[in-house]
């Protein structure tokens, strides 16, 4: 009797342990989000501060002379014409690529592609930076000669080839998850592969592909080491991808390689880059799961 | 009343042929294969590249040596070892708490209603934690583990003072600041160091003399002067006619002479056990290997959480309840049933998270910085090098040589990534029998 108390005893204290566990991940959220809060609300009482600048004002001049500016558009601009680029790329083709996976391939070739693939997801970003900088930019200056020695050209597919295999990954996820029964409809009624692929498959798991390019996005958007490698340093509010442009990933990247004090006005800036960082990746990852969420209740 | 929606037009001409149709096919497959191959060609692109780059640095002296300035004596060594202890404590510490974490969402569906929503939001989460950018956990790392919210002081050099403690291969330790570097040997390394402590004053030391030396932050002098004051203070300014300024705390300067200096000592942190053992600890703990290795286990939980749920979901349901029915506790089915049955694929998540750590460079930046590092760390609380932040210090210099040595620095992170993938595939091909 006392022993099956004890027992009762302890396996209650391991699921508790266990439960403190799962906690650590809530904490760790509230840590991001009471850190980034605090820290942006001592950059903006700062004198040389104001939330309508960080918010309207078009120049992110923190380091230069003696007027220093924080606009934050500059940073976002980057970032978007970085993702933007990489979009270009991984979207369209890792979904072309998952079709091909999930409808098409003949098994042989599925076996160099999904290795190849897992591959490039494994590859670190910093690799993926140096690929960008001593190998990209050196083959887009022969054919474009205005293109800079940091652009964010080369930066942008640098990104879009990490995230290519994100795309594939969770499309084809979603592709197979499409039951059989809607192909094997489409094709009794005499249609092609393509029509089948295309107008019932590709349909029928949108959703899931839509979540894996929200995923994608988020990953460019936060993407650190390559843009800090080769996209620059300079942060401009301009859409043309064949100079150098600063992301706020890489503002961030500047400020804590440099020597500036803890309680700088610099230092505070990139905490404010920061929280505007972590709310876009937020929404897009949110949004992204609310849609994957939708799409396994379809199917399962 | 409402209008009938209008009906679709019909199709008017001829209709699509069939053979219109699979030539539409045969051309989208071709677009599929070009696509495709895309990825393959990249990669053996990237590959091609980093080999022939690499090529010309990778020799076994590339693994002895610290880094350099001169590139062909360049080494990998304190950045191999430096992400190897980073990586076991972020191995070590967010494995079990991952498992742990996933046995619960999956296991244990409570049913009450508050603990319900608890279950929920952790789920909800776990994915975003997943989504969030890595440079963004350095931050809370920084903040947490590097700072410790400030409790103890910032080790911000505007209040820190940056020290050197040397150990000398005789067994003595100094604790001394930089003066001045000299000479220079064929590695590009000084020959010898000027340092200078406010006691014993200025010295030489011959490179040959020192084992090794550690970047200190002192936050309080202590001094005892020949006349019996004693003077505590946070900032050192040492002017070259021998006079010492301490700044106090409160902002409160006092200066006197170094040569009325009898005893000297520096507090750096709140400390247990000694620098040199393996047994060592301080708070806060700093650009460490301990802080790195906590962020990087903040970077790589989530996705050892959902690797792990996805190897539980997978047991049998059927397994669960025989063992239920033999009168087994909830815990027990968990302990000898499930974690038995889904260790595979479980090792085979935490292995990948791992080599995700292994390639990590944001966090670790935004932690530890950049920073030259030519020793080994012998305890938690030393600084430390990783391969992906000296493969960025040396992708970033201007020179071409060392974008060669870059090269050379991914070969060997990429080589140590590929035996981390090779175990994690040998153990999905050796487990991935179904259960039945």
């Amino acid at each position: 009797m006392l022993r099956r108390r004890i027992q009762r005893g302890l396996e209650r204290l391991i699921i508790g342990l266990l439960g403190a566990a799962a906690v650590l991940t809530i904490l760790t959220t509230l840590g991001i989000i009471g850190i980034l809060l605090e820290e942006t609300r001592r950059f903006f009482i700062m004198p040389e501060v104001s939330v309508a600048e960080f918010f309207f004002s078009t120049r992110w001049e923190p380091l230069l002379g003696e007027e220093m500016h924080f606009g934050i558009w500059p940073l976002v601009c980057g970032t978007v014409l970085v993702t933007a680029v990489s979009a270009c790329l991984a979207l369209p083709f890792g979904l072309i690529t998952a079709i091909y996976l999930s409808e098409y391939a003949p098994a042989r070739l599925r076996a160099v592609l999904k290795p190849a693939l897992e591959i490039l997801a494994g590859i670190p970003t910093v690799v993926y930076g140096y690929f960008a900088l001593a190998v990209l930019t050196p083959a887009l200056q022969r054919i474009d000669g205005s293109i800079e020695t940091y652009n964010a050209l080369s930066a942008g597919l640098a990104v879009g080839i990490m995230t290519l295999p994100i795309v594939t990954s969770l499309s084809e996820d979603a592709l197979r998850a499409v039951p059989r029964s809607l192909r094997e409809g489409a094709y009794a009624t005499g249609a092609t592969k393509f029509d089948v692929s295309l107008k019932v498959v590709l349909p029928a798991a949108l959703s899931g592909v839509v979540a894996s390019y929200l995923l994608a996005i988020a990953r460019a958007v936060g993407e650190t080491m390559i843009v800090a490698l080769a996209a620059g340093g300079l942060a401009r509010l301009t859409l043309d991808p064949r100079g150098q442009v600063q992301t706020m990933t890489g503002y961030m990247v500047q400020i804590f390689l440099g020597d500036t004090t803890s309680g700088g006005i610099e230092y505070r800036s990139s905490y404010a880059v920061a929280a505007a960082l972590f709310v876009m990746t937020l929404v897009l990852t949110l949004i992204g799961q609310f849609v994957l969420a939708r799409y396994r209740e379809e199917y399962e | 009343m409402t209008a009938a929606p209008p009906t679709p037009p019909l199709p008017t001409g001829r209709p699509i042929s069939r053979r219109s149709r699979e030539v539409k096919n045969r051309l989208f497959v071709t677009v599929c294969i070009v696509s495709a191959a895309l990825s393959v060609i990249i990669l053996a692109l990237l590959l091609a590249a980093i080999v022939y780059e690499g090529r010309e640095y990778l020799t076994w002296d590339f693994l002895r040596n610290y880094p350099s300035r001169k590139p062909a004596q360049a080494g990998f060594k304190a950045a191999l070892w430096g992400s190897i202890w980073v990586t076991a404590v972020a191995g070590v510490v967010a494995i079990p708490l991952g498992i742990a974490t996933a046995i619960i969402l999956e296991e244990f569906p409570p049913r009450r209603r508050i603990p319900r929503a608890l279950h929920w939001f952790i789920q909800l989460n776990v994915g975003n934690l997943a989504g969030v950018p890595s440079i963004v956990y350095g931050i809370l790392g920084l903040t947490v583990f590097v700072r410790m919210f400030g409790l103890f002081g910032s080790p911000n050099p505007a209040i820190y003072d940056e020290m050197l403690r040397i150990r000398l291969r005789s067994g003595e330790v100094i604790q001394a600041f930089l003066v001045e570097s000299r000479g220079e040997d064929e590695q590009g390394n000084p020959t010898s160091l000027i340092v200078e402590n406010p006691v014993t004053g200025l010295r030489e030391l011959a490179a040959a003399e020192i084992a090794d030396a550690t970047r200190i932050y002192a936050k309080q002098h202590r001094f005892t002067l020949s006349d019996g004051r004693r003077v505590v203070g946070g900032r050192l300014d040492r002017s070259d006619d021998g006079q010492i300024t301490l700044t106090t705390d409160a902002g409160e300067h006092i200066t006197f002479p170094a040569s009325a200096v009898t005893a000297y000592r520096t507090t750096n942190f709140i400390q247990v056990g000694d620098p040199d053992s393996f047994f060592y600890l301080r708070v806060p703990f700093g650009g460490s290997v301990l802080a790195g290795g906590l962020t990087l286990a903040l970077v790589i939980l989530p996705i050892i959480i959902i690797a792990s749920r996805e190897a539980i979901r997978a047991v049998p349901d059927s397994l669960r309840q025989g063992a239920l029915a033999l009168g087994a506790t909830r815990w027990r089915v968990v302990w000898s049933i499930v974690l038995p049955a889904s260790l595979p694929g479980i090792l085979t998540g935490s292995i990948l998270a791992v080599s995700r750590a292994i390639g990590e460079a944001a966090p670790l930046l935004v932690v530890g910085g950049v920073v030259l590092i030519t020793f080994v760390p012998r305890n938690l609380m030393d600084d430390f090098a990783a391969m992906p932040l000296q493969i960025f210090n040396w992708a970033g210099r201007p020179q071409e040589e060392f974008r060669k040595v870059a090269a050379t620095g991914i070969l060997v992170l990429l080589a140590v990534l590929l035996a981390f993938n090779a175990v994690a595939i040998v153990l999905r091909q050796k487990f991935s029998r179904p259960l039945q």
